[in-house]
């Protein structure tokens, strides 16, 4: 089967058939084509980074005004960390700081993070999300056991701000601290953040970028959010299964992206529930789309990003268990194509986790697990796309 | 290495002038880019498992043979498990054509004949029959499991003595299209360097057309060089290090500044190269020739600072027998040395996950075109295509990623 020759042909299928005769019928698979964003993968962005480093989980990205990427990352350990030690047992290889910097060229230009030599601030026992603020400042979330806090950081690592009590537990109603959030989202207008609140909390938190004093916060629908086992519903899903059946009225979490829109709307990512949530940006909620909806485990729903034109026509949404990112037009909340595959290769996914979109409207993800890269796929218009993009490699 | 930072970019810099000792090499050596849109994609929801052996037959199609264990039951095989669309592994062989094509697949586990537990090597002989060996799979690893890594939680320690490995003593032989034709050797028996009847963990092949014989890289738990005949199987010889009778006996852990050991540790690779034997043995950190009876020519060390699982995971010559490559899946490059001399000019490759770079790089073959393909066991799972770009000086001791000069 040969998946590039059908790429290349599909949307003039017919055409191709009729000017060249039988011979191109037996193409094994007819490739159905539809109006949507289209991407390359660049398989060499970014350039390596040197030192003999290496990313674990690559667990959020963000990208500035000036279209720098940053992404975290947690490290390696065990054999991936040979190099590692004051007598390393082989060359390779040695974990890189976990926050990394590149240039849109794909250069590495800053790297840096983790604890502290003293005790400034309390780095997350499991760094998780980030975003980049209009100051060009650095959020980060965790979801370790006690990542209970937000820390913020100068772009080149300056550490600013801790936002929340460390060390707590769970409380979706609390007013001073947050639990394992997720995610990192602004509203530079209103001047607020948003948290996607998270693994531990099941709720949604708005916070003012200059104080992070929590403003208001909703679970699902606009509920109050309620913590407990007794809340994450009873899913049995299966065959025939259909969203009338099933409004679960509490996020089942994790929270794990709340992305605000141009015009005045939130995103939620509720990621087991295999949904998203669009709010009005005081909580009142607006209306829902199921993904993969007889997604088990870990969920279909995991981060999502909007086209850069001014309508924010599209969201493109990852979807980490089935190793697809959902190009979804934004009105009518339907899938139009999707982007991605199972794999190791370039354009191929081993659990991705986080995206974001530069100004041209370029899309970087990450994977978690054992995927651990950031990828890039290059935008190239609006066309004839085909309905699963796949791998997305560039013509020869 | 000397690392300078500039301009916040890291830059690697060489060792040493070029030419001098642990310096790159002025004189001629292949160039090598990475093709990183080779082989094509399988179709969705098709995932590769560990790529444990890589092979290339006469016609240039490529073959690997992959592990269907080790899968991460958390989200890597959903649509196994039932809870997603995506992935499903493919069969154990993979066929591509040199343009990266997938032509067949086929082999594994409950097909009619005893599939190894741990697969690893497939080398192709002079009829186009497959043979294809086997490893030791550690316990508490197999289909199932809860990936160490990667899930949140993950299952706890089951209580007890830990469950005893499981040895693959036999070897496959199958037609180009996945016909079984022969088991050789004992199967689930006890690996034993002495044994004229079974193998410990068959890594590698190498074939012997005008002798009809068959050397076997005897292995992951055997401590030999096996010679065989190539149309009954039969057990015609066997060596240990130096040409010694092999032994089993407890080995002191390698060390660079200890004495060589007289004993192989693991044997991952055996290749026929201008009439003599390279035998790869991994943890040592060196590659021993010998004539075809056994006898002891020499021997050449790579990397020899290298701990833990070794340096020399597989050789493979260039099509001039001027080189010879090395797969290093501790230190994740490939080394380039002379072939005649053993000595070393240039490495390529990294550790990682993208284009050329490693994450536990375990076999080369050359085509005769002179490209390099490498297969990735472990979490890697890829099978990369290095295109020989001519020959020419090179600057760099280690030369990391080979990116192709137009990449944007």
């Amino acid at each position: 089967m040969n998946r590039r020759r059908n790429v290349l042909l599909g949307g003039s299928l017919l055409a191709a058939i009729a000017l060249l005769g039988v011979a191109q019928a037996r193409l094994d698979a007819v490739v159905q084509t539809v109006q949507a964003p289209m991407f390359e993968v660049d398989p060499y962005w970014p350039k390596p980074i040197g030192n003999g480093w290496i990313y674990g989980t690559v667990i959020g990205v963000t990208v500035d005004a000036q279209d720098n990427v940053y992404i975290v990352h947690r490290g390696v350990s065990g054999d991936e960390a040979n190099g590692e030690g004051d007598q390393p047992l082989a060359a390779c290889c040695i974990s890189a700081p976990p926050v990394l910097q590149f240039d849109p060229e794909g250069n590495l230009v800053r790297a840096w993070g983790g604890p502290p030599a003293d005790s400034s601030y309390v780095w997350p026992g499991s760094n998780h999300g980030m975003g980049v603020d209009a100051m060009g400042n650095i959020w980060i979330g965790g979801n370790g056991g006690g990542d209970s806090h937000v820390l913020k950081f100068t772009q080149d690592g300056q550490y600013l701000e801790t936002y929340g009590e460390t060390g707590q537990g769970r409380d979706s109603n609390s007013m001073t601290h947050f639990s394992q959030v997720a995610d990192i989202e602004f509203d530079f207008a209103a001047n607020e953040a948003y948290f996607a609140d998270g693994y531990g909390n099941k709720r949604v938190a708005v916070v003012d970028i200059d104080t992070g004093v929590i403003k208001r916060y909703w679970g699902a629908y606009g509920n109050r959010p309620m913590d407990g086992p007794q809340f994450e519903g009873n899913r049995t899903l299966g065959v025939g299964w259909s969203s009338d059946d099933y409004q679960e009225q509490q996020f089942r979490g994790p929270v794990h992206c709340a992305e605000p829109s141009n015009d005045g709307l939130v995103y939620v990512c509720d990621r087991q529930n295999n949904r998203v949530q669009v709010f009005q940006t005081d909580g009142t909620y607006v209306r829902e789309a199921y993904f993969a909806p007889e997604t088990l485990g870990d969920g279909a729903t995991w981060d999502l990003t909007f086209s850069p034109d001014a309508e924010q026509t599209y969201f493109y949404l990852v979807d980490g268990k089935n190793s697809r990112i959902r190009i979804v037009n934004r009105q009518t909340m339907e899938e139009v194509s999707t982007l991605g595959t199972g794999g190791r290769y370039a354009g191929e996914f081993q659990t991705i986790h986080s995206i974001d979109s530069d100004s041209q409207g370029n899309l970087y993800v990450t994977e978690t697990y054992e995927g651990r890269r950031l990828h890039k796929f290059v935008y190239m218009g609006i066309g004839n796309a085909p309905r699963h993009q796949g791998a997305a490699w560039p013509r020869r | 290495m000397k690392r300078l930072i500039v301009g916040g970019l890291a830059v690697s810099v060489m060792g040493g002038l070029a030419g001098c000792s642990g310096g790159g090499s002025s004189d001629g050596v292949p160039i090598f880019e990475v093709d990183a849109l080779w082989p094509m994609p399988l179709e969705y929801p098709n995932i590769l498992g560990p790529v444990s052996g890589v092979t290339v037959a006469p016609d240039g199609n490529l073959l690997i043979v992959t592990r269907q264990d080790g899968f991460n039951a958390t989200n890597e095989i959903n649509s196994v498990t039932g809870t997603g669309q995506c992935c499903t592994p493919t069969q154990a062989v993979l066929e591509f054509t040199p343009d990266g094509s997938l032509v067949r697949e086929w082999g594994g586990p409950d097909m009619g004949y005893p599939w190894p537990v741990r697969p690893h090597g497939i080398g192709i002989d002079p009829d186009g029959n497959l043979w294809i060996g086997g490893g030791v799979a550690p316990p508490a690893r197999g289909r199932g499991g809860r990936g160490g890594r990667g899930g949140r939680g993950g299952a706890a320690a089951p209580a007890g003595p830990p469950p005893a490995p499981t040895f693959d003593t036999h070897i496959l032989k199958f037609s180009r299209t996945g016909q079984h034709l022969m088991t050789i050797g004992e199967v689930g028996g006890t690996p034993n360097s002495q044994s004229q009847t079974s193998f410990g963990g068959a890594a590698g092949f190498a074939f012997d057309g005008g002798a009809n014989e068959v050397y076997v890289a005897d292995g992951y738990a055997n401590h030999r060089v096996v010679v065989l005949d190539i149309s009954t199987g039969e057990f015609k010889r066997s060596w240990g290090a130096y040409g010694e009778a092999p032994s089993d006996g407890a080995m002191q852990p390698y060390s660079p500044s200890g004495t060589p050991s007289r004993q192989f540790a693991t044997v991952s690779c055996v290749r026929l190269i201008d009439d003599l034997v390279y035998v790869c043995d991994r943890e040592n950190d060196r590659i021993q020739i010998f004539e075809k009876d056994g006898t002891f020519v020499s021997e050449g060390t790579v990397a020899p600072e290298t701990l833990g699982r070794g340096s020399v995971f597989d050789v493979a010559a260039s099509p001039d027998e001027d080189f010879l490559y090395v797969a290093d899946g501790m230190n994740e490059r490939v080394h380039i040395l002379d072939l005649e001399t053993l000595t070393f000019r240039t490495s390529f490759g990294i550790g990682g996950r993208y284009p050329s770079h490693f994450r536990e790089l375990g076999s080369l073959v050359v085509d005769a075109d002179g490209n390099i393909f490498t297969s990735e066991d472990g979490q890697g799972r890829r099978v990369q295509k290095f295109v020989n770009t001519g020959s020419g000086p090179v600057a760099m001791e280690h030369q990391g990623a080979v990116y192709p000069a137009g990449a944007r």
